[in-house]
């Protein structure tokens, strides 16, 4: 038998964006075990809830992870709407639907952009950072911020767009997508990049589905979860299906992702041209009470806001479990077995976001 | 509003392995667990499942000095949800199989969300 | 607006609890759009190479040892730049259980950016002044060092 020995991984790494602490029990070159110690970004922001009123936590939660900044908003208004039956307006809906699938895009665009930095594709990163950036416009001009946008609200939205804009997002969107055309071509066709991907970090679609994988990360290996499926939002007067791979390798979970991005800007489009008259928000009154699970799409997939309300204007506790949460079994079940130099694409193809996960 | 159902079904402490040995067997997905303090000593864990957009749940409430069974066994993503409740509320879960013994984040407050309890 | 500089600082950038805005608009200044390589600034995995430390987000009880370790594997002269407002006070989470505040409880900070999160073009500003302290430092210790060779 080889030798065994133990190699820490993180908090810092040159390919990890965010801090996260592997044991890797090695056999030669290969993975035997993984130990996860997680924590460095624990900072307790759901205990924060006894302290803020709860119209004014939506920006606590969107501070939850700055990626997906957009849909935790989202869904911690609609938990509040569930429970305090508020009708929100078609318009606010669409709209609301528009946010997320534009933070789907940037979202999906950066963990490629980090894929390729991890396989030492520097071109391809730049580039791919490049079309994020005009995402990153249009969210600034048309949903309130670049990275944090803070227009969700418990009723509605806070910001509308014209008539002018929206047909300018259908057009810009069709420019987006052509450019997308040729970059995403090379992540998914190049040689040298299936060369590095392929077979790498296998998941079958049992275990995706045993473990409880979500998003991409289960997605890639062919198993149908879609919260976008169950109609929140906009979402039941869209057409679209749920995009699923079949390898469960690392190539594949990229093909997903790379695929949901045409999704999205399809989406787009359609909310932009279905999108009805209307206001944007709601008056409401009282406090809420009662629980709800919120179920929501993240870029990395399923995300359950939990609301429980006891009259006050302070929620009695409000618990969030993310999607990457849900993906460490199986990042644990896929790095075993692995080679030592294929931990680091492993880690960064479900696409891993720590301050969701330690909130 | 497209609110779905999620139907909550309450269960005793020795309901609960069964039970969700059951839902394991028609197809469902442990989709969470989450604990919530309801009063003084006690507390409601409430564990989500899901299959095809089908939400359910089991809910038990017990006190700080129940320990409950951990449901790696039948569910093995569930580890880091009991060791997550265990460092934030205190309560306690017996044979998790990846057990941190309460070391899964360094922090300042050993029970953040039980605050009452008496450090040792 | 580089003219004080002469040689090409390399950064290392380290989240501590921070909510991630920050850390993409690090990456977003890297990329070509706002392209900080320009200035001669490369971003670095290893602290051995780094000269200006980028920390983004708040410290609480587990990075502390971390944020400390980084710092002391950085060779003499070293700039940090704290960027983002958890890393000033804690921002929204300065009062949640496990944020102890800014990056200022560990390290000395020479530049601090604002910014929730904070804007690619404040965080090169932030950088390009952390290269003017670089320098002054640089020649603060070149000056010691003839002094204790006269001496």
């Amino acid at each position: 038998m080889a030798k065994r020995i133990v190699i820490p991984f993180g908090p810092q790494h040159p390919v990890l964006p965010e801090p996260i602490h592997l044991d890797l029990v090695l056999e030669d070159e290969k993975v035997v075990d993984a130990l996860l110690s997680i924590g460095y970004v624990h900072r307790g922001l759901e205990k924060l809830v006894e302290k803020r009123e709860f119209p004014e936590y939506v920006y606590v939660i969107e501070r939850t992870c700055g990626i997906c900044s957009y849909i935790h908003g989202l869904s911690y208004c609609q938990a509040i709407e569930e429970i305090m039956k508020i009708e929100i307006p078609e318009r606010a809906l669409f709209l609301r639907t528009m946010g997320s699938e534009y933070s789907r895009m940037h979202s999906h665009l950066l963990s490629m952009g980090c894929l390729a930095d991890g396989m030492g594709f520097e071109n391809l990163f730049m580039n791919l950072f490049k079309v994020r950036e005009r995402i990153v416009d249009r969210m600034e001009a048309s949903f309130g911020g670049r990275i944090i946008q803070g227009t969700c609200k418990v009723g509605g939205v806070r910001k509308d767009i014209d008539e002018e804009s929206l047909g300018s997002i259908v057009t810009e969107m069709e420019s987006i997508e052509k450019e997308l055309k040729e970059i995403t071509d090379v992540l998914i066709k190049d040689d040298s990049v299936k060369h590095r991907l392929r077979g790498v970090g296998m998941l079958s679609k049992e275990d995706a589905y045993e473990l409880g994988a979500v998003g991409p990360t289960a997605r890639g290996s062919g198993v149908k979860i879609d919260l976008r499926m169950r109609g929140y939002a906009a979402y039941d007067r869209i057409k679209f299906e749920p995009v699923l791979g079949t390898g469960g390798d690392c190539h594949s979970r990229t093909a997903v992702r790379v695929r949901e991005l045409f999704q999205s800007a399809d989406i787009i489009k359609q909310c932009a041209k279905k999108i009805p008259d209307g206001p944007i928000e709601v008056k409401y009154t009282g406090n809420p009470k009662g629980e709800y699970f919120s179920r929501v799409e993240q870029p990395r997939g399923e995300a359950i806001h939990y609301a429980k309300g006891n009259g006050s204007r302070f929620l009695q506790r409000f618990r969030i479990r993310t999607p990457t949460f849900a993906n460490v079994p199986p990042l644990i079940h896929m790095l075993k077995g692995c080679d030592l130099a294929d931990v680091p694409l492993i880690i960064i193809s479900i696409d891993p976001c720590i301050s969701c996960v330690e909130r | 509003m497209n609110a779905e159902e999620q139907p909550i079904k309450n269960l005793t402490l020795e309901e609960l392995l069964p039970n969700v040995d059951a839902t394991h067997k028609l197809g469902y997905r442990l989709v969470q667990v989450c604990c919530t303090k309801i009063g003084e000593n006690s507390f409601e864990i409430t564990y989500s499942f899901d299959k095809d957009m089908k939400f359910a749940n089991l809910r038990v409430t017990v006190g700080i000095e129940a320990e409950l069974p951990s449901i790696t066994g039948i569910y093995p993503g569930a580890f880091l949800y009991e060791n997550e409740i265990r460092e934030l509320f205190g309560v306690q879960f017996k044979g998790i199989s990846v057990d941190y013994k309460g070391h899964l984040y360094k922090k300042k407050v050993e029970n953040p969300y039980n605050e009452k309890k008496k450090v040792q | 607006m580089m003219a004080h500089m002469k040689k090409s600082p390399w950064v290392i950038h380290y989240d501590g609890s921070s909510c991630n805005g920050c850390d993409i608009e690090v990456l977003a200044s890297l990329a070509p759009h706002y392209d900080i390589e320009r200035f001669g600034i490369i971003h670095t995995g290893n602290p051995k190479h780094a000269d200006i430390l980028l920390i983004t987000g708040s410290i609480n009880e587990q990075n502390i040892e971390v944020v400390k370790n980084i710092y002391s594997q950085m060779p003499k002269p070293r700039a940090v730049v704290a960027i983002g407002i958890c890393a000033l006070s804690g921002g929204v989470f300065r009062e949640c259980y496990n944020v102890q505040g800014g990056v200022d409880k560990v390290l000395p900070v020479d530049v601090h950016v604002p910014g929730c999160a904070a804007r690619p073009e404040s965080i090169i500003d932030g950088i390009v002044k952390a290269t003017a302290i670089l320098e002054e430092k640089k020649k603060k210790m070149s000056e010691e060092k003839a002094k204790k060779e006269v001496e």
